[in-house]
């Protein structure tokens, strides 16, 4: 395993940025205007929480006449999934060997 | 920040749970085949004989108490993560907790968590 899920969480850990991100996940908006219509922060913040998302590989961009639109990319999620479900089932077998070998001889 | 969490009661005081733990020959009985572990900070790490041999290095020693090292898969330094064992006390012995993530560890500093 050599992906880094670590940007994807990051990315989500900042309350602005996820409701920036389920807003162009559920398809409603997908401009950084209309996403600052809706939210308390500006269009330049919300292009930055966009950036941010993008370098993350949570959102994609394309450019359509004057401004961007994006979307959401599952992947990023599923690969962090993939990884704590890959350290999780890693960390079983060890550990049930190490208790194995913890068990007084009977 | 992605982690994976998993807790174990060993039957066991704490300084043989300790020694299972840091010593490289207990440690090759059940972490990885081979285990190599210099059991101080700034020490290295070191496991082989599986498909995801590891290196990395001893970050925080507190002797029966908390292992934490920082490892990566050998020549792929950017997919580094942290493990850190918690020892703590259990009726039937001692528990482990022990705790994988890519990012700063739990016990790190509140100053360094607010970098993060």
């Amino acid at each position: 395993m050599t992906i880094d899920p670590g940007p994807i969480f990051g990315a989500l850990a900042d309350d602005t940025r996820r409701a920036v991100f389920l807003r162009v996940a559920s398809g409603g908006q997908s401009t950084a205007s209309e996403l600052a219509r809706d939210l308390p922060v500006t269009r330049q913040a919300v292009a930055k929480h966009l950036s941010l998302l993008a370098s993350a590989g949570l959102v994609e961009g394309e450019r359509v006449g004057r401004e961007t639109r994006f979307h959401a990319r599952g992947e990023p999620l599923r690969d962090a999934i993939d990884w704590m479900a890959t350290v999780g089932a890693l960390w079983d077998d060890r550990l049930a060997r190490l208790a194995a070998l913890a068990e007084p001889p009977a | 920040m992605a982690s994976v969490t998993r807790e174990i009661v060993l039957p066991a005081e704490r300084d043989e749970a300790w020694r299972w733990l840091t010593d490289p020959g207990e440690l090759s009985r059940w972490l990885a085949p081979e285990v190599e572990l210099e059991p101080w900070e700034g020490g290295t790490v070191e496991t082989a004989g599986e498909p995801d041999p590891r290196t990395g290095i001893v970050e925080r020693v507190d002797e029966n108490e908390l292992l934490r090292i920082r490892w990566w898969p050998v020549e792929d330094e950017d997919a580094a993560t942290t493990v850190e064992f918690e020892l703590g006390d259990d009726p039937a012995g001692t528990r482990v907790r022990v705790t994988e993530s890519d990012g700063v560890p739990a016990t790190a500093s509140p100053r360094a968590l607010a970098l993060a």
